[in-house]
């Protein structure tokens, strides 16, 4: 390693441990402050204790949460293909379908649920609907957008060769599209976790973080509160950073 | 045999005329340059003899399915999630010819020597993703090669052994090249078109405006 090299090293690893530090210090004056009577947070090392005796049960909500958004995810992506390619298949003849989408992406997912809640009752299925309802429709509209992309140069490439119209998709269109696909995927994640935890605080869940916030709060339990928002923040973190490879190795295939 | 024509084609864009009352036959063999500044039509007249372009009046007779062709943007012509080598191969895979891989080998060796041709194409430097897609049209079983500035990207040396590769490897088959090159003209052409305010001219070979 070059001795330029090794200097921005020491640099880059000095100024993240300075940032951490701050950061830690920020959140433990935050912790010191009261706001009527009360903190905001616990501090650090209050919380760091707190973990020990919460890992089993924090460990089985987290579980819960992410079990829900997970199957939410995936029965929402694989809906939005669907609806998505039929979008597109209909979109020279109805250009409205895709306004439409657009439309229903505009709605907050959260609201679906007293839909669900209705229709269902007070169960996980309610909860995972609003999940995959979340997710749907900007996998769909995603989709569309790939499908319905200006026909490339590769494309013309394939007809001039000879290529029937199913080779030249199978040549072109799931790579062309997986950079989109994987865009798409990554936002609606976000979305599931964030609509995860929301139905799990409104409709009385028995496990997941959403309803170990609200039982919390209800109790005044500020470290475990801080814990939990730490813990759901942690996961969210990492399902991001793994999509954002993903999304990046779906980039790699375009030219 | 006329492999492809255009009888007073007319192409317009906006409201600008790009070509006008333009005709070209291009026979069996023939070597044809076409030349001219940047923006007078060569790209739009390639394109609507590859029936990729509709124009706004005349006839097009367009190449038969199987042409060889290489796009002035050849990087994104290629299959950036495949091998060098199974970029070269499509039209002959396409095409269902057994030894696909074979020929492409083969050019893959004389136009990217030294290069690992299981590759990403995505992976290439700019050059060489010019001289695959130069390999593939060549690899193309049909009768006829279109090239549009096909050598525009490689290093003299490189685009000198490319040419001499593109002469030998046309055989038989018809070439379309366009190009700024007057060597590229004097070693590879027979006839020369220029386009000038969008009328097709044949000029000389030697001393050709490039």
């Amino acid at each position: 390693m070059t001795d330029g090299r090794q200097s921005a090293r020491v640099r880059s690893i000095g100024g993240s441990l300075l940032a951490t530090g701050i950061g830690l210090l920020s959140w433990w004056g935050v912790a010191l402050m009261r706001f009527a009577g009360r903190p905001l947070v616990a501090t650090p090392w209050q919380t760091v204790l707190a973990l020990p005796r919460a890992i089993p049960s924090l460990g089985a909500d987290l579980l819960a949460t992410t079990s829900r958004a997970g199957l939410g995810l995936a029965i929402g992506v694989f809906a939005g293909i669907l609806a998505g390619l039929l979008a597109a298949s209909l979109a020279r003849s109805a250009p409205a379908l895709e306004g439409m989408l657009d439309f229903v992406r505009s709605i907050p997912p959260i609201v679906f649920l007293p839909m669900f809640l209705l229709a269902v009752g007070f169960n996980d299925v309610a909860r995972i609907a609003t999940i995959a309802a979340g997710c749907m429709w900007t996998m769909a509209l995603s989709t569309t957008t790939a499908a319905t992309a200006r026909r490339s140069t590769r494309r013309e490439v394939l007809d001039l060769a000879g290529a029937s119209p199913l080779e030249a998709l199978t040549w072109t269109q799931p790579w062309e599209s997986l950079a989109v696909l994987a865009t798409g995927v990554r936002g609606c994640a976000s979305t599931a976790v964030i609509v995860a935890v929301v139905t799990e605080m409104i409709a009385g869940a028995e496990h997941g973080i959403g309803s170990r916030v609200i039982s919390a709060e209800i109790v005044s339990d500020t470290t475990s509160l801080t814990l939990d928002v730490i813990a759901i923040g942690v996961v969210g973190y990492l399902v991001n950073v793994g999509l954002r490879r993903l999304e990046a190795w779906a980039r790699r295939f375009e030219a | 045999m006329t492999l492809a024509s255009l009888e007073g084609v007319v192409f317009r864009r906006a409201a600008r005329t790009i070509l006008d009352e333009v005709t070209l036959r291009i026979e069996a063999s023939d070597r044809i340059a076409l030349i001219g500044p940047n923006g007078a039509g060569k790209t739009t007249l390639l394109r609507l003899l590859l029936a990729l372009e509709v124009p706004a009046s005349g006839t097009v007779t367009a190449c038969a399915r199987g042409v060889g062709y290489v796009p002035q943007a050849y990087s994104e012509s290629l299959f950036p999630w495949f091998s060098v080598l199974r970029n070269v191969a499509m039209p002959r895979i396409v095409a269902r010819r057994a030894d696909a891989l074979e020929v492409a080998r083969g050019l893959c060796g004389r136009l990217l020597p030294g290069l690992d041709v299981r590759r990403l194409a995505g992976r290439l430097s700019g050059g060489e993703k010019q001289a695959s897609a130069l390999a593939r049209a060549l690899a193309a079983p049909g009768d006829l090669v279109v090239a549009d500035e096909p050598f525009s990207a490689l290093a003299t040396q490189v685009r000198a052994r490319a040419r001499s590769t593109l002469h030998q490897e046309l055989g038989r088959r018809a070439l379309l090249l366009v190009t700024h090159s007057a060597e590229d003209v004097a070693d590879l052409c027979n006839r020369a078109f220029c386009i000038e305010d969008g009328r097709l001219v044949e000029t000389p070979l030697t001393g050709a405006r490039v």
